[in-house]
């Protein structure tokens, strides 16, 4: 039982209580879903649209077909799913580490200063004026800022409380929402669309090579998150607990609170605010695939992808020929969806049937 | 070697009255002690200082041999278990899982739990008696059987030391019994060595070797149960009247207070 | 101490690819535009063309950049007032969700908005020019559809009357209707000195003082209620305001689009208030306009039933029917005396 010798006890054959706990085989399977969804889903986000094009036309480049495809719907979809990925994985490391399943990307005030800074330099600098990555780079500048603002103002005793890193992120987000409006009050009316629109968030239009960039800082927050996430699990025993078993909070809670500010700026910076994405795929994966944050988190990744990509989709084609914001799909589909599944009360851990 | 050597330790939050001062203590490996005292006596900071949560202000804390402060928090936690306050998880996790987390110490990085680290969950369970519970979540459980997973994961941890903050509180008295009779056979039989914070002075009579009484931050008197359970110590620490007798039957302390003086007197 | 030391190699590796994607030159747009740009006049119909049209062989870029537009998609509605005006409306391929007029051709397919264009449909409707006015807004979008190998040309259209004549004279040379826009321009020029001539008899008439008392009508062009956003000085309303012979209120502050705040407006006594913020006609929009001013029968606009509600379309349009509107608006402040 201690570690002065080695049990002696004839041990039984050991259970593997694999309905219960993350396994080999229940990690494999969660992955592998999630990937598969997420593929599936951008192959459809891909062949539909406000305008249908047939694969044949964009393969032998006859007619705009092959432009739209090119240079519209793949760009659209695929900035689609590696935001949504980045959100997901986001709200998946933040809720444990704020132990509060409300938590998500929106409220640790890193979007909201994204939006100020965006939203201050739309109004200073001439129309025009931008390059292809000028306002996304002021917004990222934002996002890096205010998490260091937030983080500085939320430590209490040198520790990172997770009340108060919360109670200061929702105020950040308030006063810079003030700030916001109060800019936008101050400009005229042309700059005043713009801003507008800025806030509404949804998936504009980027080249590749700003997605790629984009790409390579969410997959470091990514990784980063993945090798945090034996630590989640221990947050969950309270500060006091995972330290007695190991964890540097301190430590482990600043990897976690960057990685998490890098992605959300990375995508809000490109394309504003869209909320629910971060709070409500980690919760719908976790009843479906348990709270094992090692298998949350790359799976909210995958998840966060094919949920972002099929609101875009709704968006793009509901209203056709208008489009809708993304930000209301993922707030109606996200909203009701979750209080279905509340009220189903799936077991945690089914991957049996995978 | 000692498994727990305090010497001249001492504690305050900056700026703050000193919640410890000049404490020494020395435990052997193996030994069995409680801690009992009035309610801000120190006693919880004593075993935060002890497993490294608190950093003393001066004076040395030694664990087998390592400042738990200054050492990797990893490798004290190999050595050290502590059960503490229940925790309020937030998320859903099975029983086993949580049990389970007491292995994290013994896994490195992001693998997941072995053959072993199963067994020593499965064992740790059975001693217990939460094996029936497995599968079902925490926060399902009531706060009894909450305590004994919790207990089951620090014995997971396969330490050397057990640190238990008043593992009783919300436990019926057959579990209480169940608890510190296993504790009791584990320290005997393995050689752990078990640090407890009580308020049971009778439990702690009867179970432990060794008791220190802490006042004020201060070790107030250190040693057999008999010779530091006494009405004049208890008096003095507790400000309560208590009868203190040897009871027949098992030879053990039988502490009970006098309740005549209790409802006399300011409050 | 560094947030991010714990992963100080992969970090710097990952800071040193950012940095190597940004600063690789960006592809040659123009190479990309020559083997994809599109033909010449196809079928004009649903965005799902159905027709085969061919790969043009693609011109140097300069030879692009003169070659007359034939497949024109307008994201402005006063832009297409002027492709119309110009003789030249049977180039339209696509207009704005903004392009309600009734009498014109409905049945062109509607891209979305200047603010929003939908891509897709722009692109599906293989244009070779769009026009639209400079906005942060869609700056993503215009950069897609240049990407794409579609000329967009920006008519920068700032709200000055003399930036409304450039655009109108850009347009006419991308159309090579330069004749018809040099006419256009004269025909509204013309308006505008009616306009001007008749606000000038009009107030002689009104007997101005010798000594120079202004007795010009105050005037509130109102573009937006809440906020409140009034015509400025630099603005071509606020211009128009200027030539048909009335006093801006909004004219101490400057700027183009001023937020004003509705007390300022209040204590400046307007005597006309020509309300646009109800955009298109709208069932009970001008009642509940009518009332909205109503509340404030202190300003001697409301007392006196000075308030002009509707004929949006006309002036918040800054294109060719800019001369109308100049008549219009004269009619509003020095309304002809009933003899």
């Amino acid at each position: 039982m201690t570690g002065a010798g080695p049990t002696t006890t004839v041990l039984p054959a050991v259970q593997a209580w694999s309905g219960a706990r993350l396994t080999a085989r229940s990690m494999r399977n969660g992955l592998l879903a999630t990937a598969v969804l997420a593929s599936a889903v951008v192959v459809l986000a891909l062949l539909f649209g406000g305008v249908s094009l047939s694969p044949s036309r964009i393969v032998s480049g006859i007619g705009p077909d092959r432009l739209i495809f090119l240079h519209v719907r793949l760009p659209r979809v695929l900035l689609a799913a590696w935001v949504g990925a980045a959100l997901a994985v986001a709200g998946a490391g933040l809720q444990p580490m704020l132990r509060n399943p409300l938590a998500s990307p929106d409220i640790i005030g890193v979007s909201g200063g994204a939006a100020l800074a965006a939203v201050v330099s739309l109004a200073l600098l001439p129309v025009g004026f931008f390059g292809e990555m000028f306002v996304p780079l002021i917004a990222f500048a934002g996002a890096v800022a205010s998490s260091v603002i937030v983080y500085r103002l939320s430590l209490v005793r040198g520790r990172a409380e997770p009340y108060t890193q919360i109670l200061v992120g929702v105020i950040f987000n308030t006063v810079a929402a003030s700030l916001i409006l109060v800019v936008n009050a101050m400009v005229d009316l042309l700059r005043s669309q713009s801003i507008v629109f800025w806030l509404m968030g949804g998936i504009e239009l980027h080249s590749y090579r700003v997605l790629v960039l984009v790409a390579v800082l969410i997959v470091a927050g990514t990784l980063v998150l993945i090798r945090e996430s034996p630590s989640l699990n221990l947050l969950a025993l309270g500060d006091e607990g995972a330290e007695q078993l190991g964890v540097d909070i301190a430590a482990s809670r600043r990897r976690v609170f960057a990685a998490s500010s890098l992605l959300v700026g990375a995508a809000v910076s490109l394309t504003g605010v869209i909320t629910f994405v971060g709070l409500i795929v980690p919760h719908v994966l976790r009843r479906i695939l348990g709270s094992d944050s090692r298998l949350l988190v790359p799976a909210s990744f995958f998840g966060g992808a094919a949920f972002l990509v099929l609101c875009d989709l709704v968006a793009r084609v509901a209203v056709a020929p208008s489009e809708l914001p993304v930000g209301a799909i993922t707030a109606l589909t996200g909203g009701p969806f979750f209080v279905y599944l509340l009220r189903r009360r799936v077991r945690p851990m089914n991957e049996s049937e995978q | 070697m000692s498994a727990i050597a305090l010497h001249e330790l001492s504690f305050a939050y900056p700026g703050a009255p000193p919640l410890m001062e000049n404490v020494s203590l020395s435990l052997a490996e193996g030994g069995m002690l409680a801690l009992v005292g009035a309610n801000g006596s120190g006693k919880t900071t004593l075993l935060r200082l002890v497993f490294g949560g608190l950093r003393a202000s001066s004076g040395e804390v030694r664990v087998f041999g390592c400042d738990p402060a200054r050492s990797d928090r990893r490798e004290i936690a190999r050595s050290v278990a502590v059960v503490g306050q229940q925790p309020e998880l937030g998320f859903p996790y099975s029983v086993v899982e949580v049990v389970l987390m007491g292995r994290a110490p013994h896994v490195e990085g992001f693998r997941l739990e072995s053959a072993a680290d199963l067994a020593a969950a499965a064992e740790a369970m059975r001693v217990t008696g939460v094996g029936h519970l497995a599968e079902r979540p925490f926060d399902s459980l009531s706060s009894g059987e909450r305590q004994r997973v919790c207990v089951a994961r620090a014995l997971a941890q396969h330490p050397r030391a057990l640190l238990l903050d008043e593992p009783t509180a919300h436990l019926d008295i057959k579990q209480q019994v169940a608890l510190y009779e296993l504790l009791v056979r584990l320290n005997r039989e393995e050689g752990l060595t078990v640090v407890s914070v009580l308020h049971d002075l009778n439990l702690a009579a009867l179970y432990f070797k060794t008791v220190a009484m802490l006042k004020a931050g201060r070790i107030f008197a250190v040693g057999s149960p008999g010779s530091v359970i006494t009405y004049a110590n208890v008096r003095e620490v507790f400000d309560t009247d208590v009868y203190v007798d040897r009871n027949d039957l098992t030879g053990k302390l039988n502490v009970l207070p006098l309740p005549s003086r209790l409802y006399e007197g300011s409050e | 101490m560094s947030r991010r030391c714990s992963r100080p190699r992969a970090g710097c590796l990952a800071a040193l690819l950012v940095i190597c994607i940004s600063a690789a030159p960006q592809r040659c747009s123009a190479a990309s535009a020559a083997e994809a740009g599109a033909a010449g006049a196809g079928v004009v119909g649903e965005p799902n063309p159905s027709s085969a049209v061919d790969q043009p062989a693609g011109g140097p870029l300069m030879e692009r950049k003169t070659r007359v537009a034939s497949r024109v998609v307008s994201l402005v509605p006063a832009l297409t007032e002027t492709v119309r005006a110009l003789g030249a409306g049977d180039r339209l391929v696509g207009v704005s969700d903004y392009d309600d007029s009734p009498s014109q051709t409905p049945s062109l397919p509607r891209v979305g908005t200047f603010l929003a264009p939908v891509v897709e449909r722009v692109l599906a409707l293989q244009p070779d020019a769009v026009l639209t006015s400079p906005t942060p807004a869609n700056e993503n979008a215009v950069r897609a559809i240049e990407r794409a190998g579609v000329r967009v040309v920006v008519i920068r259209n700032e709200g000055s009357l003399a930036a409304l004549r450039r655009a109108i004279a850009r347009v006419a040379e991308l159309l090579a209707r330069r004749r018809e826009g040099q006419r256009l321009l004269g025909a509204i020029d013309a308006q505008i000195e009616r306009a001007r001539g008749l606000a000038k008899r009009r107030l002689q008439s009104a007997g101005k003082d010798e000594d120079g008392t202004d007795r010009r009508p105050r005037v509130a062009v109102v573009v937006g209620r809440e906020p409140l956003v009034l015509a400025g000085p630099g603005s071509y309303l606020g211009e128009l305001v200027d030539i048909c012979g009335g006093r801006n209120i909004a004219a101490a502050g400057g700027g183009r689009w001023p937020h004003v705040g509705l007390e300022a407006m209040l204590a400046s006594q307007p005597e006309v208030i020509v309300d646009l913020s109800m955009g298109s006609e709208r069932l009970g929009s001008r009642e509940r306009l009518r009332s909205y001013w109503g509340r404030f029968p202190s300003m001697p606009a409301v007392a006196h039933h000075r308030l002009y509600v509707g004929a949006a379309d006309l002036f918040q349009r800054p294109g060719p029917r800019i001369g109308e509107a100049a008549l219009a608006l004269v009619a509003m402040i020095y309304p002809p005396v009933q003899s």
